[in-house]
């Protein structure tokens, strides 16, 4: 009855009605002798004003019709239109809080929300069983052996068990080689997770055994950027690391699992006495298994399992989680941080919105008495101006959406790799599209119900005596009150990005053992298939190095087998001292190298000497430990290291010390400096350790000027192998705090916002306060106040708003900021000079904002205000 | 017209309980009703189209009455209102406080008899 289309038909009607009335009107009167023509004449006057009739009719068809709604929204567009600066303010203030809220919410739903592309994707879990002293939070794995004996066994909770890893590849046979992130996978993933292949088929179990297992199934992606997209690529071959793969299919586009690949080899996981690799398994429940049924299945028979029956129950965690916490359960908590962080912002933005429409409401308490007075109720007064705010908040809803839509793609490419999971699904969909608009509405409403109720409480007979001009003092109390929310608010997020500012700036600080600036990295890894030996991968490795020397500008060059600060895999180890028994477990870094790293480092050498040509296969074997490690073995300065033998532990390999060098931080700044053993590239057997490597160099010139040097060097030595991430070592630094950098960034931005957002707010209520007590500061001034006193005067109004406002927001910010535990180095969450840093700043803008509207005080002239009364 | 100064102006919900009145009997159009009320009023009472239908469009949507498209005996096409069951309820209630409230005015015009209440 309230739709636009069933009006129109309910018009029709009600035209017919009335003019069935009139026809009956003049029927009688003719029946009664009238002559038509009067007859038609009379019964018109007698029924009136057709029109007005039947409008006053229609008014009786509800309150909430379409009518009156566009009537409200005209009206109030109107009203917008005659105060352009009012609209652009409130407009642009309300867009720019609801533009921030949607960017966020489009991450947070894209990659937290939304279901994951697999057939029935809440049914996919993810089994891992580990360590207790790993803790809950370990990347979750089950090992090879495990998985195997586990799909051996019949389960009722698990109607299938897969498994994959990450892994890389190199593409040769094309015209350049490319290092591929791809990944290997057990033949039942893709049934597992519910997908076909959009070509061809997915894997089958026999090509999981060695010897069928050289087939491909291709990303949608790399099959249309590097294969040219056509379906007769089925059946063809790549070269990968240097063996043929045939192409048995192409998956659907929208199939990225593992994120990133760009390809999927099938995964033969062999339980091999020596293996040792920890894989992610994927099952699917069987209908009707919830999680808990399935963890207590899984826990009861991996203590009947071979490979894990010998452990003792409780020092193992056997865990079943969503698959979804696999991708995303890294990203959760600051996603979630942000988003609250970004809501304080609009908060601050309708507050700043609320006092507009308040100072606005009182200017027109002229026009909204004239209203009351002709007979419009308190309710549809009201009503008006509710819309008039929703209006404004739907405009800058859109705008908003759009604003959004930038800052997504902002957003996703300033984010480290990886730190935002789920990329792909990050669009604007329907659930956007509907939180941004329920968003603006409620923050149009949110806005408005205040000023509309604190504006209409007021009796109209008042209202009309005003005449139109600003009443001091009228809603004073709730504008008051909307600015110490709004600093309170600012206090709380600036206290947030204060810390984790200061937070980066200590992991900056951090020295990690090595000179950074000037080194430059790239790596390089040698496929099996071509470097099968350890001498040929030697070799290789050493002619890179030897090559490397010899470009102009390049001081010094080295081999390391894993970059300080980079990703993958460090190996780690315990040491065995000849001649000690009974040791305590202590693991170390183990790190191979040439001749020549400490040096390009930087890295300090204490005591002996550096591994150098001298060092072969056929000299004595050596080893170097790091200062931390001597010290620990041979107290107190961990000189007597040197010409003892270390191996690891029940090996009979061992190494004579022959020097002591500096620790320097290998994973991260935050997690301080590992103790490590180093081992020479010439006196190394074993292929994995040295087939992966890095070389680092010394030289003033950047990592752009050198690549083309490097990447002929590497070429020429061998074409398959590609140097990849030629950088410099700052960026290797830079990168390791990455997360940091730019969780920290946009905290600050957002900070920043409603800094200046709250700024606004507070020179909006001084500024009124100046022109609604100009006639009292004339007063003042023609009473013989000087300058300073009326700067006083305006001083202690901003004050009183900031004391308030910053004893909230302190107090609302040691209640929150134990959110940020986790990002935090170095800084406890309710750090005392952060506190009092960013009172400083609060207050400072506080004072900036009353900066105008105090010279507006001291210029009153006492004359014209007092004439103005 | 005819009456002058004697036609009476209806109070908004005393129009409504005429209108409900008047359609006990049996269903009726619009200007069917507004020459019932002026015949059973002796022409004291005058309705207004500009407050019938309103008035009937109102109780229409408080579904105390319901309408219809129909023909009148002389085959013009009207739209017909008839009296619903709330509406038949409502009327039982309305008249209660009506024949109440005119005894009551019926005391005050005449003080001797007795006090009456609301």
């Amino acid at each position: 009855m309230r739709w636009p289309w069933r009006r129109r038909a309910r018009e029709r009607e009600l035209t017919d009605e009335l003019q069935a009335h009139l026809e009956m009107a003049v029927a009688q009167r003719v029946a009664r002798g009238e002559s038509p023509e009067m007859a038609r004449e009379n019964a018109l006057r007698e029924f009136g004003n057709v029109t007005h009739v039947a409008e006053v009719t229609r008014e009786m068809w509800g309150g909430a019709s379409w009518d009156a709604f566009v009537r409200d929204v005209r009206y109030a567009a109107r009203g917008l239109r005659r105060s352009p600066a009012f609209t652009a303010v409130a407009v642009a203030t309300l867009a720019l809080g609801i533009g921030a809220n949607t960017a966020m919410f489009t991450v947070v739903n894209g990659a937290l929300l939304k279901p994951l592309p697999f057939a029935q994707p809440d049914r996919l879990v993810i089994l891992s069983h580990w360590p207790a002293e790993i803790g809950p939070n370990g990347r979750p794995g089950l090992s090879d052996h495990t998985f195997a004996e586990l799909r051996a066994t019949p389960s009722r909770a698990f109607a299938s068990l897969a498994s994959f890893s990450g892994n890389q590849m190199t593409l040769t046979g094309v015209e350049d080689p490319e290092r591929l992130r791809t990944a290997q996978a057990s033949a039942n993933l893709m049934t597992t997770l519910g997908v076909a292949a959009a070509i061809g088929r997915t894997f089958t179990a026999a090509e999981e055994e060695v010897g069928n297992d050289h087939v491909v199934l291709l990303s949608d992606q790399f099959w249309r950027e590097r294969l040219g997209g056509a379906r007769s690529v089925l059946r063809t071959s790549i070269v990968l690391d240097g063996v043929a793969y045939t192409v048995i299919g192409v998956m659907p586009p929208t199939f990225d699992f593992p994120h990133g690949a760009a390809l999927w080899t099938p995964l033969s996981a062999r339980p091999e006495p020596n293996n040792f690799v920890l894989r992610p398994v994927i099952a699917r429940l069987s209908p009707g298994t919830s999680v808990e049924a399935a963890r207590r299945e899984l826990e009861a028979t991996l203590a009947r399992l071979p490979s894990t029956a010998d452990e003792k129950s409780g020092t193992q965690i056997t865990a079943v989680r969503p698959l979804v916490d696999l991708l995303v359960a890294g990203a959760r908590p600051s996603l979630w941080i942000f988003s609250g962080a970004v809501s304080f912002v609009l908060l601050i933005a309708c507050a700043n919105v609320a006092n507009l429409l308040l100072i606005r409401a009182s200017t027109r308490g002229h026009e909204i008495g004239v209203r009351a007075a002709l007979g419009a109720g308190r309710a549809r007064i009201i009503c008006h101006l509710v819309t008039e705010s929703a209006l404004v908040a739907c405009i800058g809803g859109v705008a908003g959406l759009v604003l959004s839509m930038w800052g997504v793609r902002v957003l996703l490419a300033s984010a480290p790799e990886g730190r935002i999971p789920r990329g792909q699904d990050i669009t604007v969909d329907w659930r956007v599209l509907g939180a941004t608009f329920g968003v603006a509405l409620v923050a149009g409403l949110a806005c408005g119900i205040f000023p509309a109720l604190a504006s209409t409480r007021r009796d109209p007979r008042e209202a009309l005596a005003t005449s139109g001009r600003a009443v001091a003092g009228s809603h004073d109390r709730l504008r008051r009150v909307f600015v110490v929310a709004q600093l309170a608010l600012a206090i709380v997020l600036s206290t947030g990005a204060g810390l984790l500012l200061k937070s980066f700036t200590r992991m900056r600080a951090v020295d990690p053992g090595f000179r950074a600036s000037g080194i430059v990295t790239f790596g390089a890894s040698l496929p099996r298939a071509a470097f099968p030996n350890a001498v040929d991968v030697r070799t290789f490795d050493a002619s890179v190095v030897d090559r490397l020397r010899q470009i102009p500008g390049v001081e010094s060059a080295a081999m390391v087998n894993w970059i300080p600060l980079g990703r993958g895999g460090l190996v780690r180890g315990d040491l065995h001292i000849d001649g000690v028994t009974g040791m305590p477990r202590s693991l170390v870094d183990k790190l191979v190298i040439a001749p020549g790293y400490f040096s390009t480092m930087g890295i300090k050498l204490f005591a002996g000497r550096d591994f150098d040509s001298r060092d072969n296969g056929s000299s004595l074997p050596v080893t170097i430990v790091t200062r931390s490690v001597a010290r620990k073995l041979w107290p107190p300065d961990g000189l007597g290291a040197i010409g003892h033998r270390l191996t690891k532990d029940g090996d009979d390999d061992w190494n004579t010390i022959v020097g002591i060098v500096d620790d320097i931080v290998q994973q991260g700044v935050t997690e301080g400096r590992d103790g490590a053993q180093y081992f020479p590239l010439a006196q190394t057997e074993m292929v994995p350790f040295i087939n992966n490597v890095n070389f680092v160099m010394r030289s003033p010139r950047t990592a752009g000027d050198l690549a083309p040097s490097i990447r002929a060097i590497v070429h020429e030595l061998n074409a398959v192998v590609p140097a990849r991430n030629i950088r410099s070592m700052d960026d290797v630094v830079a990168a390791s705090i990455g997360d940091s950098r730019f969780e920290t960034r946009l905290l600050v931005i957002f900070a920043a916002l409603a800094l200046l957002l709250a700024a606004v707010g507070t020179y909006g209520v001084l500024s009124y306060d100046v022109a609604a007590r100009t006639h009292e500061l004339g007063v003042r001034v023609a009473l013989g106040a000087v300058s300073h006193d009326v700067v006083r005067v305006v001083v202690r109004r901003t004050l009183a708003l900031v004391i308030p406002g910053l004893a909230l927001g302190l107090i609302g910010a040691l209640a929150v900021t134990r959110v940020l535990q986790k990002s935090l180095f170095e800084v406890t969450p309710t750090d005392p000079a952060t506190l009092v840093a960013v009172s400083g700043v609060l207050l400072l803008v506080a004072l900036i904002a009353g900066f105008a509207p105090t010279r507006r005080a001291i210029r009153v002239d006492p004359m014209t205000a007092l004439r103005s009364e | 017209m005819a009456g002058g100064q004697s036609r009476i102006e209806l109070l908004q919900g005393t129009l409504d309980f005429i209108i409900l009145q008047t359609l006990r009997w049996e269903p009726q159009h619009g200007f069917g009703l507004a020459q019932m009320i002026r015949a059973h009023s002796s022409n004291t009472l005058q309705v207004d189209t500009g407050s019938l239908y309103p008035a009937l469009h109102r109780l229409e949507r408080a579904k105390l009455i319901d309408a219809k498209w129909g023909r009148s005996d002389k085959g013009q096409r009207v739209r017909v209102y008839r009296l619903t069951a709330a509406g038949r309820k409502r009327l039982v209630a309305e008249r209660t406080k009506w024949e109440r409230m005119t005894q009551a005015i019926a005391g005050i015009l005449n003080p001797p008899i007795a006090e009456g209440e609301s």
